[in-house]
């Protein structure tokens, strides 16, 4: 296992707030994309008062079709075979999204995942996963989606019905009641299929509570997420402004670092690991100094792409929650390959590792394993995504918090 | 360049904690540690899993074929599974 090398920033004007940056580590060739997003359905059933797609500043999902057509499903396989060939991966993700992408029928999405595996070939393994609100699963739907081979992802904000008061649908009302019958059904008949639960934390829960009451769904893995949010646009609860103002250290109130601090306490103290909880096997991973796989933490490139119902190659759709058409680049699956999405400025943002980051991160002892935290938390208002988190002191509380307990558990100064 | 496009020359400082959240400020919290981290890259993966800690054991063990993996097959999309 070896530390990540630091590379200094690069491109023009690197580190000068407001200026275009085009980060590269001199010499790195682009990691190739592993992870295909697939926006199967546009639109979503219910309207979450959080949802960084519906309810952020984002306007490109109005003008966009609802669904996907066959001729961009069959055209955005052809192009996930072209890169595979390309660049011999060997197997590759597969993530059918949205909105809500059970709105085109699981058959449907069965079937696309069938076509992609078909035109990959042999030889090249396709993992394929929907991410769904679990309110249109059924029986049957989960019983088709497992016999093609897809698995299931909720997104839940947690196990009881204060948990998830907002996620409602477009007339107010609570999505809970059909979302736990899904993810209870997925549990029950199909836990082959159960790939696990995303929840989006909220501070003003209990988190041993609601921990515990995503136990009583039964995922195999679970991942907490941090609300989406920036210095312009902050999330509940955290300043927003000024980063210098706010950094650890600074005596900001750090209470999103609490929450998951008391989540990791049960889950690490429970004798037997209950779940995967992605963001601290991640967490521990990078202090353990091996690459990480998430875009919570780490510096490891991110290689996902998007594409949108209309064929439109994009990057990660979470920066959707910083701008209007932030996650844009210009491309098509009809018109470029993926090897032109990669090098795109905006995905090679995304790969550049510590180059991209802010002076002020690129200096913290935390680096290699906060990595800056997301890349969309990063963002200010006319100054880019130059800069800490805004949730910076809370992933500091985190991290050495999980630090703590590893070198506990690591035999701390007797080693 | 992820830069934004037709912005503005950015906003004002706003007051600590949003009001109107519910989500407790809190008193601020006196400067915490800014030092650097444990060093924890001692151990091999083979000996971590052989340490008494059923969690660290079982995450380790899932570990042990990351370092060789290719990167492309790190996949770090957060918004599914």
């Amino acid at each position: 296992m070896s530390r990540q090398a630091i590379p200094p920033a690069q491109g023009p004007g690197a580190g000068t707030p407001g200026t275009a940056v085009v980060p590269r580590v001199p010499g790195a060739a682009p990691v190739p994309f592993g992870q295909f997003i697939v926006k199967a359905h546009g639109r979503c059933n219910l309207a979450c008062r959080y949802c960084y797609l519906y309810a952020g500043p984002d306007r490109t999902w109005r003008t966009r079709p609802a669904t996907a057509s066959p001729a961009v499903l069959d055209r955005t396989a052809d192009r996930i075979a072209e890169h595979a060939a390309a660049h011999g991966l060997d197997a590759l993700s597969l993530v059918l999204h949205g909105g809500e992408p059970l709105l085109v029928g699981a058959e449907r999405l069965g079937r696309f995942a069938a076509l992609v595996r078909d035109r990959v070939g042999p030889g090249r393994a396709v993992h394929a996963t929907v991410q769904t609100n679990a309110t249109l699963l059924t029986e049957h739907r989960a019983a088709v989606l497992a016999r093609y081979g897809v698995r299931v992802g909720i997104s839940l904000d947690g196990g009881l019905p204060a948990h998830n008061a907002l996620r409602t649908d477009h007339a107010g009302r609570p999505s809970w009641p059909a979302a736990a019958r899904g993810a209870r059904l997925l549990a029950a008949r199909h836990p082959e299929a159960y790939a696990g639960i995303l929840t989006v934390v909220d501070p003003r829960t209990d988190p041993v509570e609601l921990y515990e009451s995503l136990l009583a769904l039964r995922p195999p893995a679970l991942d907490l997420l941090l609300p989406h949010g920036n210095w312009t646009a902050p999330p509940p609860g955290l300043p927003g402004g000024d980063p210098g103002r706010h950094a650890p250290g600074a005596g900001r109130a750090t209470p999103y670092g609490d929450w998951l601090c008391a989540v990791f306490d049960r889950w690490w103290r429970a004798g037997r690991r209950e779940v995967r909880v992605r963001l601290f096997e991640e967490c521990v991973a990078l202090l353990l100094g091996l690459p990480g796989a998430t875009e919570s933490l780490g510096l490891d490139p991110v290689n996902a792409v998007v594409v949108e119902t209309d064929g439109s190659i994009e990057q990660v759709d979470s920066l959707k929650s910083a701008y209007d058409t932030a996650a844009a680049t210009g491309l098509d699956v009809f018109h470029h390959t993926f090897d032109d999405a990669l090098r795109h400025p905006g995905i090679a943002a995304r790969q550049a590792g510590a180059g991209a980051l802010a002076a002020t991160c690129r200096a913290c002892p935390l680096l290699t394993v906060c990595g800056g935290g997301h890349y969309a938390h990063r963002y200010r208002a006319g100054h880019g995504f130059g800069h800490p988190s805004v949730y910076c002191a809370d992933l500091d509380r985190l991290v050495r918090h999980v630090a703590a307990a590893l070198d506990t558990a690591l035999g701390g100064g007797a080693r | 360049m992820s830069g934004d496009v037709g912005e503005g020359a950015g906003t004002p400082d706003t007051p600590d904690a949003a009001e109107g959240t519910g989500v407790p400020a809190g008193a601020p919290v006196p400067a915490g540690d800014t030092g650097p981290l444990p060093d924890l890259l001692e151990l091999d993966l083979a000996t971590l899993r052989t340490l008494d800690h059923p969690v660290l054991a079982e995450v380790v063990a899932e570990l042990r074929d990351r370092a060789e993996q290719p990167r492309e097959m790190l996949w770090g999309f957060n918004n599914a599974f």
